[in-house]
């Protein structure tokens, strides 16, 4: 039986949220809609490159867009159609921006290309599998979007702990509640697969303590991963940040600079799981993701299986939710997510929950005052900043300071900004001293460079007058000096030679 | 198009502005300013209403020297809070120019000399505490015998900074008389024999009320417990100690806690954040200085309570504190 556990390390800050109450959300998958907007940006860092043309028909499943590196995910049609423009749409990714996008009209027939044949990672090479999650698409579902296989792809040492993310801590998400409710044998199959082509780590599930854990243990049972360990963490706001739940689960910290890797952890979603094990066992290419709908004048909360570039506001209609004017919608979490001014961005990857706050949900925050260092932001920081004197050493623009007080460990969770009674927006402060301080990183490396050049170019100069001065001291010798001295370098020589 | 910009704050419902902070100190303070009132007379409301007219006009004034905008400063409650303190502290037998004085001196000078609310390096109150005291030593320790603290003569002559006959109507706190009455050589067992020291009652009375009001700061969150624990644990350690070594001379830690400001200044006066320390060890080093220097300067020293003073230093250390104390951020190493 797969033991459950209490996460024995405490957490540190954070936030209570309120949580969100109400039945489970219903289970169903969202319409096709009649045109899908798949973004060819959907993993960090890397924008894919078609491999249609405008006026292709394309079957679910089938390869649209492959990624630059070797380790980069693809991206695949999400339902038949016509391929019928590439073109700039507004996406969200950190930000709302246009981005270029392949667009399908849907034919409504959803026919598919065949899977893949499944890829064993107990007979298949470690390459292989590796190259088979990039081609399925596979990347962080968790909101990060890295490319699952180029993070496998990274460990140089053994692994010897993977970790699943199902703690789920921000209000409004509960994809992950509903696979763990609905999909429990497919965690526990991509568990089962990733724990063979890690070759059998210790297996940490961190799972909201709000949540069953009994059909996710008898699933694990039926897998054969018994031995992998339930670990339920408090229901508080960054438990689901990646560093924050290694040390709730582990107790150890990932060094500053360093990766969850170098300490031999892997820490993957819990849906990302599930696609990893999808596209290796059953070949599924990754084309849907669950999103949670949720919003108090919609006529229930959903969790949907929403195909890849489907609109928002479909989403929204087809959980009974009409946008007035006027009316907020919110794409992601509340404290990380963005809000949209367009209903008409496509779901992509990164994409968890759609909210739309009803009236009074979210009351503006005040106007900024100064701060009167209460504190209580240095309560709330879950990784041990003291963000309070970090804005005051970003106001000054102290590089020094900012680095002893540790800005780059800031995982920007917002919890500073929700206590502070002074409503100051630490978050986008820190945003932007991050990267001041990036760039004056960049100029002082720069200004190192330089410097080193400008020191050897000096001591070359400095070598070249001195050679040119013993030259010209060698030229005004005395004649005879030089003549004295050449015959006793003979003599010394003709010696030299003789007693040899 | 342009690019949406982040939002610039999580899209969340944020915490209760610095004015609801400040409303509920205010009403923290309730309980303890009613006993105040109670055993020390209607100087405490002619204090409390000079002060705060005398703050907010200051206030008001500065602000607009500096070309800041007033009504939201004034909105915020803080310089209520500022008033109220340096009121609550004060004997109410003062001639009333100087609560103004004192409260002027702490909002232009100590307050927004410095650039406002959130930069003063000191303790506004404790500063006008300070100020009166050493320039106004004789004013600064008349207190009202308790049976004369509704004296409305003698507090009429006394507020216009007239000499009424005061024998009989004024009195040492208790911890000046019991300061008083050890330099004559009485033990503390003789001055038990005796009634104990005078006024000790309102004491208890006072700083009750007041750490019940704490209590509610602390319950709401609005204060955290390492500085109001470390103040009265190093107090009362303090106490304790010497009593240890002469039963006779030091009295005990309840008389301390008891007596003086102990409960305000715990509460409500070394927790003011701006002046204080902000990182958890070094509230506890804070607080701990706080308490061990106020009952050294009580104990030792030539005035008969020492929590201004107490808090002026360690205002003066805290950037000191504050740098040495900075918390270890997740994944640096550990001995460091």
């Amino acid at each position: 039986m797969a033991r459950i556990e209490t996460a024995r390390y405490a957490p540190r800050g954070g936030l209570a949220l309120a949580p969100v109450t109400g039945p489970p959300p219903a289970w169903r998958e969202a319409p096709v809609p009649p045109v899908l907007a798949l973004p060819l940006e959907q993993q960090a860092g890397a924008e894919a490159i078609p491999c249609v043309a405008v006026g292709d028909r394309v079957q679910r499943g089938q390869c649209i867009a492959r990624p630059p590196g070797a380790w980069d995910a693809a991206i695949h049609a999400s339902s038949s159609g016509e391929v019928v423009a590439i073109a700039p749409c507004p996406v969200a990714l950190h930000t709302v921006a246009p981005r270029p996008c392949i667009l399908i009209r849907t034919d409504g027939a959803d026919s598919a290309v065949a899977p893949l044949p499944p890829c064993d990672p107990a007979r298949e090479s470690r390459a292989a599998v590796l190259r088979r999650l990039a081609e399925a698409g596979v990347v962080g579902l968790g909101g990060a979007v890295f490319s699952t296989a180029a993070k496998l792809a990274r460990a140089d040492a053994p692994i010897t702990t993977l970790i699943v993310n199902a703690a789920e801590c921000e209000p409004h998400i509960r994809c992950d509640e509903a696979l763990l409710a609905h999909a429990p044998a497919h965690i526990a199959a991509g568990i089962q697969a990733l724990a063979v082509f890690l070759g059998q780590p210790e297996v940490l599930i961190g799972l909201k303590e709000t949540l069953d854990p009994r059909p996710l243990a008898a699933a694990l049972d039926a897998a054969g991963s018994s031995a992998a360990r339930i670990i339920r963490v408090p229901a508080r706001y960054t438990a689901g940040a990646e560093d924050v739940l290694i040390r709730l689960l582990t107790g150890r910290e990932v060094p500053r600079g360093a990766l969850p890797l170098d300490i031999g952890c892997v820490c993957l979603n819990v849906a990302t799981v599930v696609a990893a094990g999808r596209a290796l066992l059953a070949g599924e290419p990754l084309t849907t993701r669950v999103v949670s709908v949720s919003g108090r004048d919609l006529s229930g909360s959903a969790n949907l299986i929403t195909r890849l570039g489907t609109p928002v506001s479909a989403l929204l209609a087809a959980c009974g939710g009409a946008v007035a004017p006027g009316q907020r919608v919110i794409l992601g979490g509340p404290m990380m997510g963005v809000e949209l001014a367009n209903t008409e961005i496509p779901i992509t990857k990164a994409s968890q929950a759609v909210w739309m706050p009803g009236a009074g949900d979210l009351p503006a925050p005040g106007p900024e005052r100064a701060c009167i260092r209460c504190g209580a932001c240095v309560t709330a920081c879950p990784v041990n900043l003291l963000p309070q004197q970090l804005h005051w050493h970003a106001r000054a623009a102290d590089p020094e300071a900012l680095t002893a007080h540790g800005l780059e460990v800031c995982i920007e969770c917002g919890c500073c900004d929700v206590v502070c009674p002074s409503q100051i927006p630490l978050v986008a402060r820190f945003r932007a001293a991050k990267a001041a301080l990036a760039e004056v990183q960049v100029l002082d490396l720069r200004a190192r460079w330089l410097k080193d050049r400008f020191v050897a170019h000096g001591a070359r100069l400095d070598a070249r007058t001195a050679r040119a001065a013993e030259e010209t001291a060698l030229r005004r010798e005395d004649p005879r000096a030089r003549l004295a001295r050449l015959r006793a370098h003979r003599a010394r020589k003709d010696a030299d030679e003789g007693s040899a | 198009m342009n690019p949406a910009p982040r939002p610039e704050t999580p899209l969340w419902p944020h915490a209760r502005p610095v004015a609801w902070v400040m409303t509920q100190v205010l009403l923290a303070l309730l309980p303890g300013a009613a006993v105040t009132l109670w055993c020390r007379g209607p100087g405490v409301a002619v204090n409390l209403a000079l002060c705060l007219a005398t703050a907010y006009a200051c206030e008001a004034a500065a602000l607009r020297l500096r070309n800041r905008p007033v009504s939201p400063a004034l909105g915020d409650g803080s310089v209520a809070v500022t008033a109220a303190l340096i009121a609550l502290s004060l004997p109410p037998w003062l001639p009333l120019p100087l609560p103004v004085l004192g409260t002027a001196f702490a909002v232009l000078i100590v307050k927004q000399a410095y650039g406002g609310l959130g930069q003063n390096p000191f303790n506004p109150a404790m500063a006008a505490y300070a100020l009166l005291l050493v320039s106004f030593p004789v004013a600064m320790t008349r207190w009202p015998a308790a049976a004369a603290a509704w004296d409305w003569g003698a507090a009429w002559q006394a507020w216009s900074g007239g000499v009424p006959a005061w024998d009989g109507l004024t009195s040492a706190t208790p911890l000046g008389d019991v300061r008083t009455r050890l330099t004559l050589t009485h033990t503390l067992s003789e001055i038990a024999a005796r009634g104990g020291p005078v006024g000790a009652p309102a004491g208890w009375a006072i700083n009750g009320a007041y750490g019940l009001g704490g209590l509610y700061l602390l319950a709401r969150g609005i204060i955290g417990w390492r500085i109001p624990v470390a103040v009265l644990g190093a107090l009362a350690l303090c106490a304790m100690g010497f009593q240890a070594v002469d039963a006779d001379r030091y009295p005990s830690a309840l008389f301390h806690l008891s007596q003086g400001a102990a409960l305000l200044g715990a509460f409500f006066i070394a927790t003011d954040p701006v002046s204080a320390s902000t990182t958890p060890r070094g509230r506890l080093i804070y607080g701990a200085g706080v308490g061990a220097l106020a009952y050294l300067i009580r104990t030792f020293g030539a005035y008969p309570d020492g929590f201004a003073f107490a808090v002026l230093l360690m205002n003066l250390a805290v950037p000191l504190i504050d740098r040495l104390t900075i918390p270890r951020p997740y994944g640096s190493p550990r001995d460091d």
